[in-house]
């Protein structure tokens, strides 16, 4: 780094669309796909990183995440209340396709804790809910046979769901 | 999103959404969750056998070593249930199955993430051990015999000897045969990593407080440790070293109550099971009592007095286990100093003592404790009443049980039907439930309430409930929810009664019913059958009892019927003393 201290460096990602974004260092370094990206090049990044797989909309929710995570982390008094509270509120802004959408940019970008945010999220939404429920959720096509998942629900039922303490 | 991407020619929508769920199905651990997961289609059924942690297999024949290990080759931990819970109260006999042999056999050659294995009510041969601590002794992190027979100290000794990396052995209530006490000595020299060490309610009487002493010096994890009843006095050097100690349980008081004043309980410690401690010795315990979160005094020796005297001291109690001698008054101080409190069980004593439990008590502790979630109690009185009491104040209680006693004549309110609905309509949070009360206990209007009244329950025992197949059938109209149903004292119902209440129970999957009409031929009990549907008899037979004051008694034990869904067909272990019925040769 140079003698500049309060002016970072900034680097520039480039989505799908094209469209680019200014993101600096200390924010980059989260993004791990982008940090192993800078550290293997032998210069200075000066020219757009490009992600191929990472839509506009997705990165700069991703952004908003990592800068507003950021911001709480200076300030260590309110940090975990304000960030709790953010979380809640940047889940619930999304509907599901969205919400699935940014599991596989964040996980293609391998941001960690946003990743495990929002797995967590998922969890909690398919939460005792049933079969159709998820396969909604997804958009999944059931591709069972109805005696081949008469089966397997016998089985999950009657084996393998045991709960119950004696 | 999606449409972005099918239009930038980007792989196929599914692949995105396994790669999503991919991330995703590592955070989903319910195994209702895992089930639901495992429907969606075959790629996910893929994905949850290969990223399944933890089965619980409620009863190890409705399944097979085999299946399992193909359905989760990669489970780290497996818990598997075997004999019916009858076996806790000695109802069956002793070799009836639940044998671990096919299951270690497959342990050993597949599973090889399996770090924990718990076995509980099975039969555990020496040399089911000997194959596990070899095959897989390098890998075990915790093995736990839970209430298993049939195993001596020599199989505890290749556990001890190969497992090394063991944080967790557990042999609460098991029948082991001691033949030395090298196995702890091993242990002692072995591990360093040991977290939870327990042989509670054993056999095992040879132990050296030296090997203890080592054990807490060497394993600086060590935080539960639960043994028989070896001098508190020789303890004190283990109590010294075992720091990081949080509970334990066992130790017996033989010297002058004085002498006690030099044990220093470790500082963490806050569970604590007191075993033969009478209450000249308890200034032991108060000091550390302000602390204490768990009190196990079931096999104290201390009187409804020395209860009121320890509870007081216990602000922070939040489970107590202990007999009826604690009384109605124990349970009014419990009620009144324990505000966090939520998981009492009360259990029967062997002889008449003057203080019982009863309504008064329940009635006190329902008020008191608004947290209480656990509720098992024997009981020598009850009412309408105390059961309402409980329905209106105790919200969270999720697993009710109440047994009459038979020793008083007169109960003072009986019929219970109006209290047992007034709760079960209050607690909605319940799932476990089990009455035994005594002919005239609950009408067949009582049984039905609690087949309408049980939305969420999926265990429930009954004893002596009801008069006549009218109320059983009207029950089995309700309780959609029940998986798991156990029946005492139903000489009442007709065997076609309860083939036909079995087979209108929507959820059930489990049934097991001791002294049932015998009127009847078995062709009535094959009514219920279907398929998967075993069924199994135990006949009625005399069984040499121990009784303590006249020796050894013929007991006449009524015959049980024990009816499982199981994808596995009819086992082929069955000892004389079990008839499976064969439906279709039947029919």
């Amino acid at each position: 780094m140079s003698g500049i201290s309060d002016t970072e460096r900034m680097i520039t990602l480039k989505t799908v669309e094209g469209t680019l974004f200014d993101v600096k260092s200390s924010i980059a370094k989260d993004i791990k796909t982008v940090q192993a990206f800078i550290d293997d090049s032998d210069d200075d990044v000066t020219s757009p990183i490009p992600l191929p797989n990472v839509f506009t909309r997705e990165l700069s929710r991703i952004l908003d995440y990592l800068n507003n995570h950021h911001r709480f982390r200076s300030d260590i008094e309110k940090a975990d209340e304000e960030m709790a509270r953010y979380d809640a509120e940047f889940a619930k802004s999304m509907s599901h396709e969205e919400l699935k959408a940014l599991i596989l940019a964040a996980n293609y970008l391998n941001v960690k804790d946003l990743l495990e945010f929002l797995n967590q999220t998922v969890a909690d939404v398919i939460q005792n809910k049933s079969v159709e429920f998820v396969r909604n959720f997804f958009g999944i096509e059931n591709d069972y046979t109805p005696e081949e998942e008469e089966k397997l629900r016998n089985e999950n039922e009657w084996a393998f769901n045991g709960v119950e303490q004696d | 999103m999606a449409d972005s991407l099918v239009r930038s020619g980007a792989k196929p929508k599914t692949c995105h959404i396994d790669a999503a769920m991919e991330c995703v199905v590592r955070y989903i651990d319910d195994p209702k969750d895992r089930s639901a997961v495992s429907l969606v289609c075959r790629r996910w059924h893929q994905l949850d056998s290969l990223t399944r942690k933890h089965v619980t297999v409620a009863f190890c024949y409705t399944t097979t070593p085999e299946r399992l290990r193909r359905r989760f080759p990669r489970l780290e931990s497996l818990k598997l249930k075997g004999k019916p819970r009858a076996a806790m109260f000695n109802l069956i006999p002793e070799d009836w199955g639940g044998h671990v042999t096919p299951w270690v056999r497959e342990i050993s050659e597949g599973f090889e993430f399996l770090k924990s294995v718990h076995f509980r009510r099975m039969i555990v041969r020496d040399s089911d051990l000997e194959l596990l601590a070899r095959s897989r002794g390098h890998v075990l992190e915790a093995l736990k015999l839970d209430k298993c027979s049939g195993f001596s100290t020599d199989g505890l000794l290749f556990v001890t000897r190969f497992c090394r990396n063991l944080r967790v052995l557990f042999l609460e209530e098991s029948t082991i045969v001691e033949k030395d006490c090298e196995w702890l000595h091993e242990l002692a020299l072995n591990n360093t990593v040991l977290e939870t060490l327990n042989f509670y309610l054993t056999d095992i009487a040879a132990v050296k407080f030296q090997d203890l002493e080592l054990i807490a010096k060497n394993c600086p994890n060590l935080v539960s440790v639960k043994i028989t009843d070896s001098e508190v006095l020789d303890l004190v050097n283990f109590f010294c070293y075992a720091s990081a100690l949080e509970e334990f349980s066992g130790g017996s008081y033989n010297c002058e109550p004085d002498k006690y004043n030099a044990v220093v309980l470790p500082e963490k410690l806050h569970r604590l099971g007191l075993t033969y401690i009478g209450g000249n010795e308890l200034p032991v315990v108060f000091r550390c009592a302000s602390g204490l979160t768990k009190l196990d005094l079931l096999y104290s020796f201390l009187d409804s007095e020395d209860h009121c005297m320890l509870i007081e001291r216990c602000p922070n109690l939040e489970v107590l286990e202990s007999r009826n001698v604690i009384g109605d008054r124990g349970l009014e101080v419990l009620a009144r100093c324990c505000k966090r409190f939520k998981r009492l069980r009360i259990e029967r004593d062997s002889d008449e003592v003057g203080t019982s439990v009863t309504h008064k008590g329940l009635i006190a502790l329902s008020q008191g404790c608004p947290e209480l979630e656990y509720l098992a109690v024997y009981v020598s009185d009850m009412t309408n009443a105390c059961l309402e009491h409980i329905g209106t104040h105790s919200k969270n209680l999720y697993d009710f049980r109440l047994v009459l006693l038979d020793h008083r004549e007169k109960i003072t309110d009986l019929p219970l039907d109006n209290g047992v609905r007034a709760l079960l309509m209050g607690c909605d949070k319940l799932i476990r439930f089990a009455l035994y009360l005594r002919p005239g206990g609950l009408t067949d209007k009582g049984l039905g309430y609690i087949g309408k009244y049980s939305q969420n329950v999926r265990w429930m025992l009954l004893g002596y409930l009801g008069e006549s197949d009218a109320g059983l059938l009207e029950f089995s109209k309700g309780c959609p929810n029940l998986q798991k149903l156990e029946m005492r004292g139903c000489y009442h119902f007709s065997e076609r009664a309860l083939a036909a209440a079995a087979t209108q129970l929507a959820s059930l999957r489990y049934l097991w019913v001791q002294g049932c009409g015998q009127s009847t031929s078995r062709g009535d009990l094959v009514a219920m059958a279907r398929p998967f549907w075993n069924i199994e008899l135990i006949p009625s037979r005399r069984v040499i009892a121990n009784d303590e004051s006249r020796g050894p008694v013929a007991v006449e034990h009524p015959a049980h019927i024990l009816a499982y869904y199981s994808l596995a067909g009819q086992r082929s272990d069955f000892p004389d003393s079990v008839v499976p019925l064969d439906s279709t040769t039947r029919v």
